[in-house]
């Protein structure tokens, strides 16, 4: 009976758990929360080649000379990312030209931005890739 | 406890296939012999189950990061059919849930009695029923996409194996419910090895029938608990040491075995065996099927079951290409609903009983051709095999994509496991991809129409079989039948792959 009734504390303290959010991560965790960052899709991606903006703020204020990279994830096991690091194209606007989505379907963008003061942030957002 | 089974007392026992024994690789019947061989083979999937489970609850929610959606949607998958092609059933071999055998007994102790499991549940209705729903929910809830729910469902499986087999006879989670362990058994069908009596004399001889009932070895007769045959040391050819050695949990008689259905190849039979008289032989893929393995012992529900896994994974495969999308936005205006859980339920309906309709009219033709009366349930029974086959290569072809897409993923997304846990690793992704995507439609199309072929041969042979001269006429519909099937399957690899979440518009 002490069994069982481990089993089901066990299985009531786990239904508890919600999934960890969406940009949460150890590396994410180490942001300031003033940071804000934005990613900027395409309206209607198509498969192919796109351009994918971030900005990132910090109390309102464009954050120059931070490091973007953007991941581009397909939302089943397996399947490689496309990773590109992004270039500042204004003040806290970072851009990448050559973010290809090479299969139809849904994706999951990653800005991974590291500030000028070390610390890192992420966000994600996702989208529906159509067919060429 | 042991009790006698009556045996044809001259010729073979049963119509057991005579291939190599590969127990006489070097090493192998001693190592299955040793009484932690499954053990050995348990614990690396347990240990990832664990990872899975962890990874899925706390890990990054996105589906190609993370160790539970990756090694259960993709490593197991694939390896699971690559394995029942090249091997057999290894992944019940080494199946961690039933590690929960343990607390299942000691539990067990604490309960008045041991439930039977119902008669009306003795059949694979169940498990069929189950694996609808794991389909459904795969699909409706986008299961390859969570991590959490893919978590989840570990869990399920484990507090499932656990309780079923607390309250009922061990073996009944094997035997009845689990869906992966039956999707196994249906397709080992396919199997190129099986278990099989070294020599029938020796069973015929045998006692205690040790690989169904088991048996019990001590020194001292006096330290035998007594709820198993005891057998002396001296008793047992190759000695395995002492203790308990139990035998099929699942009910088959090594001797009288003519089918890879409900072995979980846990080799349980080999260690129990005193004679050391168990075999695992080759055999041709298309022998088991080609010979109505599961007349007598299954029946119906099984072959039911063998065509509607071959339709659902039809479904399964056609659900990841474009034309689908486009035939769910016209089923949508056409019901006057863009109710996604509706909507699945009619496409999964409509592929279940449409298929099964197929397949039994295919059946019938084949039969009425062949000069037999119209007797759909007959017919099915006759030439439900066929379609096992044709479904084994859906399902493999399908699965090894995903997997020779990504299989060596597993490196980088277990480098990540530890580098979202604040270790100082940096992932390498490019290992992701294994095979060039150029090679993908070659490989899967020789998969699937191998296994076309397969099926082809047990038409033949059934047909040949059960009409005679009259097969000649009696196999053409049901070769038909699996030419139309397989060129379908050729022309679902051959689309564009799409993974969306939703069958209607975009997903976010």
């Amino acid at each position: 009976m002490r069994a069982v009734l481990i089993v089901l504390s066990l299985t009531a303290l786990l239904a508890s758990c919600r999934p960890p959010d969406a940009g949460s991560s150890a590396r994410g965790a180490s942001a300031p929360d003033p940071v804000a960052i934005t990613i900027e899709l395409p309206e209607d991606p198509a498969v192919g080649p796109a351009t994918i903006s971030v900005r990132v703020d910090r109390d309102g204020v464009a954050v120059e000379g931070a490091a973007v990279e953007i991941t581009g994830d397909m939302t089943h096991a397996g399947m490689v990312p496309v990773i590109r690091a992004a270039v500042e194209a204004a003040p806290g606007v970072y851009r990448a030209d050559d973010v290809v989505f090479d299969m139809a379907g849904d994706w999951i963008v990653t800005a991974d931005v590291t500030l000028p003061d070390g610390s890192t942030a992420r966000q994600e957002a996702a989208t529906t890739v159509r067919r060429p | 406890m042991s009790r006698r089974v009556p045996l044809p007392t001259a010729g073979p026992i049963a119509d057991q296939p005579r291939g190599p024994d590969l127990f006489r690789l070097p090493g192998l019947r001693r190592f299955v012999r040793w009484r932690y061989a499954r053990l050995t083979l348990q614990l690396p999937l347990l240990a990832l189950a664990v990872l899975v489970i962890v990874d899925g609850l706390t890990g990054r929610q996105l589906a190609p990061r993370n160790v539970a959606t990756t090694a259960s949607w993709l490593h197991y998958r694939g390896l699971v059919v690559v394995a029942l092609a090249l091997v057999g059933n290894a992944f019940c071999a080494a199946c961690p849930l039933m590690l929960t055998r343990g607390p299942a007994n000691a539990v067990k102790r604490w309960l008045p009695t041991e439930l039977r499991w119902p008669s009306w549940l003795r059949n694979k209705w169940l498990v069929a029923a189950l694996l609808l729903a794991v389909f459904f929910s795969y699909e409706a809830f986008d299961l390859w996409a969570s991590p959490w729910l893919t978590a989840w469902l570990a869990i399920a499986y484990f507090v499932g194996a656990f309780a079923v087999d607390a309250l009922f006879p061990a073996g009944t989670f094997c035997r009845y419910v689990c869906p992966l362990g039956n999707f196994n058994f249906v397709f080992s069908s396919v199997s190129p090895t099986q278990i099989a009596a070294a020599d029938p004399d020796v069973c015929r001889s045998c006692e205690h029938k040790p690989c169904l009932h088991g048996r019990e070895t001590r020194a001292d007769p006096d330290d035998a608990g007594g709820a198993y045959a005891f057998l002396a040391p001296d008793e047992v050819v190759h000695p395995n040491g002492e203790g308990v050695f139990p035998g099929c949990e699942t009910r088959l008689f090594v001797p009288a075995m003519t089918s890879n259905m409900d072995c979980t190849s846990c080799m349980n039979c080999v260690r129990a065996c005193p004679y050391d008289n168990v075999s695992l032989v080759l055999r041709s893929p298309a022998r088991e099927l080609a010979r109505d393995p599961w007349r007598r012992r299954w029946g119906l529900p099984v072959l039911v079951l063998g065509v509607l896994l071959l339709f659902w994974g039809l479904l399964n495969a056609v659900a990841m290409v474009p034309p689908f999308y486009d035939a769910a936005e016209w089923l949508s205006r056409q019901v006057g609903s863009r109710n996604e859980t509706f909507l699945l339920a009619l496409v999964f309906g409509a592929f279940g009983l449409g298929g099964l309709a197929l397949a039994g009219a295919g059946a019938v033709a084949a039969d009425l051709a062949g000069g037999a009366g119209f007797a759909p349930r007959a017919a099915l029974m006759r030439w439900g095999y066929v379609f096992v086959a044709l479904g084994f290569g859906f399902w493999a072809a399908h699965y090894l994509f995903h997997f020779l897409t990504g299989a060596a993923s597993i490196v980088p997304v277990m480098q990540h496991f530890f580098e979202y846990r604040g270790a100082a690793i940096d992932p390498d992704w490019r290992l992701a991809r294994w095979m060039p995507s150029a090679w993908l439609f070659p490989v899967t199309a020789a998969v699937s129409v191998g296994y076309a072929l397969v099926a082809a041969f047990v038409v033949v042979r059934i047909a040949l079989r059960d009409f005679g001269r009259r097969g000649v006429l009696a196999m053409w519909p049901m070769l038909i039948l699996v030419i139309g099937l397989a060129v379908v399957q050729l022309l679902i690899l051959a689309q564009p792959m799409e993974m969306r979440g939703t069958v209607l518009g975009p997903s976010f």
